[in-house]
């Protein structure tokens, strides 16, 4: 196994690579910093001693992203979790995005959302035109706001959750 | 309050901003051939069918206001770069509480009967064996306990795992 310690351009700012080091690549290094970040990021601030980020006192902090190929072989990014960049530093928000996929099956449109520790009861779905906004009431709260590739027929939404997984299934618009 | 970050939350906060960006600018019309087809072997292995990408973190105020960082998701480092993996880390958190230790992990997408827990001393390896969605974890506890006291609820994609501490009750 190799493991590079190297830290480069983590003192300076991050340096990524969109050109022709490709996505893969940014994200890899992407990884290789928050890894760093997880296994040194304790010690460093048990140094300082000292850390305050706005919402971290009630709540868990979570960010990610999700990479997919998608049609035609064109990846897409998305990013999920709850903590926001603001122009005071990153804020732990009580409402989690969460992971969601579309996929564009002929006639429908299905969206596949993880909402992990909710109840079906507590869903709120809400489709115009081709806009999706999902959220959720109780214990956790999720909340996403989504643009569908095509327009839908709102009247012809089934819905599904079991197991933490909400699928929505949405006959495109004639 | 002082609004003033750790070093590492400032660095998660400029990490965030990248990610948006990386989100927002892959222009893929700049790809050639042999980068697309690079990304196709980087994301071949499908969950459900479909190729998918996942990585995360979670940071949770530990002891003493020292926030505690765990990464998720199934996409690993390898000498090649970035490889998806079939088989997801789920975001777990682990709670202290007195003489019991609560573990929580999120499994969506799994059944109750496909989930196996394995425990020795203070080492907790979950797994599922579902179709379709794949999860594993070893998870390092802060303290032995006795796997003959697990008892685990799993509710819509929530694990919820607890331990008794070893030597809790005499020592009590």
């Amino acid at each position: 196994m190799m493991t590079e310690k190297k830290r480069t351009g983590q003192e300076e700012g991050v340096q990524m690579d969109f050109g022709l080091g490709g996505l893969f690549k940014g994200i890899g290094n992407f990884i290789d910093l928050l890894s760093d970040m997880t296994e040194k990021g304790e010690s460093e601030v048990s140094r300082t001693g000292e850390f305050k980020v706005e919402g971290l006192d009630q709540a868990r902090g979570v960010y990610g992203f999700s990479v997919r190929m998608g049609l035609g072989g064109t990846p897409t990014v998305e990013h999920f979790g709850n903590i926001r960049a603001t122009d005071e530093g990153p804020v732990v928000a009580e409402e989690r995005e969460p992971l969601v996929d579309v996929f564009d099956e002929g006639e429908l449109i299905l969206v596949v959302a993880e909402l992990p520790g909710v109840d079906k009861n507590d869903i709120q779905i809400e489709v115009q035109d081709d806009i999706l906004s999902l959220s959720t009431t109780g214990e956790r709260k999720y909340a996403k706001e989504l643009l569908l590739p095509s327009l839908v027929d709102a009247d012809t939404m089934e819905i599904a959750y079991q197991n933490g997984i909400l699928e929505v299934r949405l006959r495109k618009a004639s | 309050m002082s609004t003033e970050l750790g070093d590492m939350f400032k660095g998660l906060g400029d990490l965030i901003k990248l990610a948006t960006d990386l989100a927002d600018k892959v222009d893929l019309s700049e790809l050639d051939e042999e980068k697309i087809a690079e990304l196709r072997r980087a994301s071949q292995t499908r969950v459900g069918g479909v190729p998918r990408g996942v990585y995360g973190v979670s940071a949770r105020r530990g002891i003493g206001g020292i926030p505690r960082v765990q990464s998720f998701g199934n996409i690993r480092r390898t000498e090649r770069g970035a490889v998806v993996d079939e088989v997801r880390e789920p975001l777990v958190d682990v709670f202290d509480e007195d003489d019991v230790l609560l573990v929580i992990a999120e499994l969506p997408g799994v059944e109750e009967k496909g989930i196996q827990i394995e425990v020795r001393d203070a080492l907790l390896k979950l797994s599922t064996t579902t179709k379709g969605r794949r999860y594993a974890k070893e998870l390092p506890l802060p303290c032995p306990v006795e796997e003959s006291t697990m008892e685990s609820a799993y509710k819509n994609g929530v694990l919820e795992i607890k331990l008794c501490k070893t030597g809790g009750e005499e020592g009590a």
